[in-house]
């Protein structure tokens, strides 16, 4: 059975919707219809920085349920540190509870005051321009962008946006030379067509390169790579070159602002990062309907050695179980891949490019 | 000790039910099956199955989608169409083509829900909790206990500034003092309370009972939703999960209901609703060692956990593993197993560790893909080995001794039941395991072990027929040598004598190798066998020894290679060596 078990984008007439959710305490402004650039504010956030907990009922010496009627602070109310909260008297003398930082009075539960400290600001951005095509606003905003849109495999650190510089081209050797960087790179979004290394991302955190895009990346590494310079990577884990539609296709976009929405990859989801390019005078698609079943004809990228991240084209279906070189034995289809020919691959390791 | 005595008794298997076909469906994290049993001459028998990629995730984000691919080829199969047009079981049986009496699910995909698990001793309270919780794939992302000093203020902003989806609340005996369990109480109270009402966690709380009803009544009053289970540990050293796993399932189920797409219309297919695939599976060894009164051992090594179930001495254990995994738990598999250790089997190539850990990594990214090469099966295999070794150390570790010999090994999970020669898959197994007595391997090929494990729950009699009439393909019979020689000499030699065709084989098995005695599934035959200067845990002794053997799909399988067996330093030598049990077991050459 040719059902696709994992689907993938890499189109250059892309419907993109980006979806922002609204944590608690945020909320957004825009109405729907509205248009919205890069990096302007889709919802202010406010989020308490530490909370504290004062146990009146302790220090009074009272039970929890007498100790409320020593509160001296409303559920609301303001407080600054040392500022009383709660007093009694007790004998000559009078014990006084004081709030340890400055904040708000949060809650009162079973003789427990809960201090929330002043609260911080954030807001969240728009990672790309767009039209918002939804708006809850304090739960969530979709924003639609037309453009290009590459998912890659894997990435770190933070979304980008910035202007996309490629440096290597299909048929020019693309070594990762960590010489290649000069000042005209600082604050892009720089693609090169091989593995990310160490010495070529310290070389991008030191010329103030905005983000990198290589092939792939050896997972040792990770834990090494500078924070400063967010990392995608198009194929996977290892050191195989880019794949060299991806490379042709990111090339054609070469000066053209771009974002890199790093999504947040988990154990649990298929989520990957996505590298999009808008461009509003193309005649845009709307995102494609689900194909469940590989077909002839479709777009594949290949998941596993010895073709990892090469996109094809499904040229015929072989339903019947086929032995691969490993010696299991799986129904595929023969793809053409073009640095290969043809190959025959199996179901289960490709996915289904939209 | 986590004794969860299987509720079944002999008389249950009795159960005169009325039989009608029943459909089990599994939702797993990669994976949908679905399995048909009806009755036939009055048994009921394993007639149809189906396997679909699971569409938890998008593009689908329904669960239905892949269980309906599933049914879809069951109904190719058999004529028999389960399903209408818009996804809903037909349910009950219609006519002999269309519809079902019964249907049982199981389900382990998806993300994990997340919790914390707040108590008193880490030893008691703590720990009953973990275990309950982890056979419903909960992932504990923090536990609290009064020994770890952890400021209540500390875990009171843990709590508010990233609410967990559970929290556990236990502690103390029953009857036993409760000041300090009340002081948990009342942080719980206090986070719970004051987290948005949106993202307020579910409280179960399994304590002193004799809080139980104040526990109740505050948070109703409070709008916590809550569960009260039994307290776990009613006094000091007893242990008893069943009714908080119980009660645990029902979170799973209200938790899953609200994140994941199609969970509310098959747990209503179901009068059990759904149940977690590792309880199923735990229900279904538990099930086993009543049945054969012998010691059984299940492993499952899956994409996004690793489960090991195991009756011994009639108490059975369940532990599930959501660190280890060979798929969308390859990465946090490695926090536990070194590269170097998995790059030791590889046959091909002496890979850089480097190497492994991408390939590893790889595989995490996309769970779902098979080996295609010789040096990415190696790998699969080499991981596979480590992980079953790690999950089965920590299970020693948690029975605190050696692992007991198991006469019957069940194993599950596509990796070791799939893999391009079964034999590929008893190897890793024994290399995980290192037993030292002579179990037969069963292989659950078809994933149905744990859809048999909740069925045994409402139709135990259907399920002790299906299990006659071939649920499990026999693997192999594996007999191992104990005992020290030099490498070749003959320390065993044998007959099998199969009545069916009149056959004698005779064979010799020299030490330090895998001899494989080829015996078809379904045929019976006689060994005998005589060892010099090593011993076998057969009936018999120094006269020889004499079983029945069970036909199988690699055969009878003698594991002269010694336990400990030594593995050269050599990496040369080690590859060959390798290679040559593995080209003995399988009894062919893999380039």
């Amino acid at each position: 059975m040719s059902i696709a078990a994992s689907h993938s984008r890499v189109s250059t007439s892309a419907t993109v919707k980006r979806e922002y959710d609204i944590p608690a305490g945020g909320l957004s402004s825009l109405t729907e219809n509205q248009s919205i650039g890069a990096l302007e504010t889709i919802a202010d956030v406010e989020f308490p920085a530490d909370f504290k907990m004062v146990n009146i009922g302790d220090q009074l010496g009272v039970s929890a349920e007498e100790a409320v009627e020593y509160l001296l602070k409303r559920v609301g109310e303001s407080v600054e540190v040392g500022e009383e909260i709660a007093s009694r008297q007790r004998g000559l003398g009078r014990i006084m509870v004081k709030s340890p930082i400055k904040g708000r009075i949060a809650r009162v539960e079973k003789g427990m005051v809960l201090v929330e400290g002043e609260t911080e600001q954030t807001d969240i951005l728009a990672i790309a321009p767009g039209v918002t095509v939804i708006v809850e606003p304090r739960r969530s905003v979709v924003v639609e962008t037309t453009g290009v849109i590459i998912q890659a495999a894997w990435g770190t650190g933070k979304n980008i946006w910035g202007t996309l510089k490629v440096l290597d081209e299909i048929g020019k050797a693309a070594t990762p030379d960590a010489e290649r960087f000069t000042i005209d790179h600082r604050g892009a979004i720089i693609v090169i067509g091989s593995p990310a290394t160490g010495a070529l991302m310290r070389a991008a955190a030191n010329v103030g390169v905005k983000a990198l895009i290589c092939s792939s990346v050896r997972a040792s590494l990770i834990p090494r790579l500078p924070e400063e310079v967010p990392l995608v990577v198009t194929q996977g884990f290892g050191e195989a070159p880019m794949d060299q539609q991806l490379l042709t296709l990111l090339n054609t976009y070469n000066g053209r602002e771009a974002a890199v929405d790093m999504k947040i990859q988990s154990n649990w989801r298929d989520i990957r990062p996505e590298i999009i390019i808008p461009v509003a005078s193309q005649s845009m698609t709307e995102h494609v309907e689900l194909r469940p079943y590989f077909e002839v004809g479709h777009k594949v990228r290949v998941l596993q050695a010895p073709y990892l991240g090469e996109i094809g084209t499904v040229t015929a279906l072989v339903d019947e179980p086929q032995e691969l070189a490993s010696g299991l034995w799986s129904p595929g289809a023969e793809v053409e891949i073009p640095a290969v020919g043809t190959a025959f691959v199996a179901f289960a390791n490709m996915e289904q490019l939209d | 000790m986590d004794v969860d005595a299987p509720q079944q008794s002999e008389d249950l298997f009795e159960d005169p039910r009325p039989s009608g076909p029943i459909l089990a469906v599994d939702v797993g994290t990669v994976n949908t099956r679905a399995l048909l049993i009806d009755s036939a001459d009055g048994m009921y028998r394993f007639f149809a199955w189906g396997e679909a990629p699971s569409t938890a995730q998008a593009p689908w984000s329904n669960i239905i989608q892949g269980v309906a691919w599933a049914v879809e080829q069951i109904t190719r199969t058999t004529g028999r169409a389960l399903m209408d047009e818009r996804f809903n079981i037909v349910m009950p049986e219609r006519t002999p083509y269309l519809g079902v009496d019964q249907v049982v699910a199981t389900a382990s995909g998806g993300q994990p829900i997340r919790a914390v698990l707040i108590g008193l001793m880490p030893e008691f309270s703590i720990a009953s909790s973990r275990r309950a919780s982890e056979s419903a794939y909960f992932q504990i992302v923090d536990s609290y206990s009064l020994v770890d000093g952890v400021a209540p203020e500390t875990i009171l902003n843990r709590l508010l500034k990233d609410p967990p989806d559970v929290i556990i609340l236990s502690g103390g005996t029953d009857g036993g003092t409760v000041e300090a369990l009340r002081r948990r109480i009342d942080l719980v109270t206090l986070a719970c309370a004051s987290t948005d009402r949106s993202r307020r966690p579910s409280i179960l709380y399994a304590g002193n009972a004799e809080l139980a009803d104040e526990v109740a009544d505050l948070f109703q009053e409070i709008g916590i939703n809550h569960l009260i289970a039994p307290n776990p540990n009613p006094i000091l050293g007893v242990e008893q999960l069943d009714e908080l796993r119980a009660e645990i399932v029902k979170l799973y189920r209200a938790q899953k209901s609200r994140s994941t797409s199609g969970f509310d219309e098959i747990n209503d297919w179901s009068e059990l609703g759904i149940v977690p695939t590792a309880q199923g599976f735990g229900q279904l060894i538990a099930i086993l060692g009543v049945l054969e009164g012998e010691n059984i051992l299940g492993i499952d090594v899956g994409s996004s956990a690793t489960t090991v179930a195991a009756s011994i001495d009639g108490e059975s254990y369940l532990s599930v593993y959501g660190d280890l995994g060979v798929g969308h738990a390859a990465r946090s598999s490695l926090d536990s197993v070194r590269v170097e250790a998995v790059a030791r089997w590889m046959v091909d190539a002496s890979p850089e560790p480097d190497d492994v850990r991408d390939a590893i990594w790889n595989k995490w990214l996309f769970p779902h893909t098979l080996p295609a090469t010789p040096e990415a099966r190696d790998l699969e295999y080499g991981f596979a080995r480590e992980v079953v070794r790690t999950a089965l150390r920590r299970l020693r570790d948690r029975l605190g001794q050696p692992l007991p010999a198991f006469q019957q090994i069940l194993l599950s999970g596509a990796t070791l039941t799939r893999a391009p020669h079964p034999g590929i898959g008893v190897m890793s197994l024994l290399d995980g395991l290192l037993p030292t007595n002579s179990p037969r391997i069963l292989s659950d090929a078809y994933g149905i072990a744990p859809m048999l494990g909740v069925m045994s729950i409402a139709n135990p009699r259907a399920v002790v027929q299906v299990l006659d009439t071939g649920a499990f393909l026999e693997m192999a019979r594996v007999l191992v040598a104990e005992g020290r020689a030099r490498p070749g000499d003959i320390v065993a030699r044998g007959t099998l004598t199969r009545p069916s065709t009149g056959d004698v084989i005779e064979f010799e098995a020299p030490y330090g190798t895998f001899t494989v005695v080829p015996l078809p599934q379904g045929d019976v035959a006689e060994l005998a066998l005589e060892a010099k200067g090593v011993t076998f845990d057969l009936p018999g002794g120094r006269r020889g020894y004499t079983t029945q053997v069970y036909g199988s799909q690699v055969g009878v399988v003698i594991d002269a290679r010694g336990r400990p067996y030594r593995m050269p330093r050599d990496a040369g030598a080690r590859r060959t060596l390798i290679e040559r049990w593995q080209t003995d077991i399988t009894r062919r050459e893999f380039s």
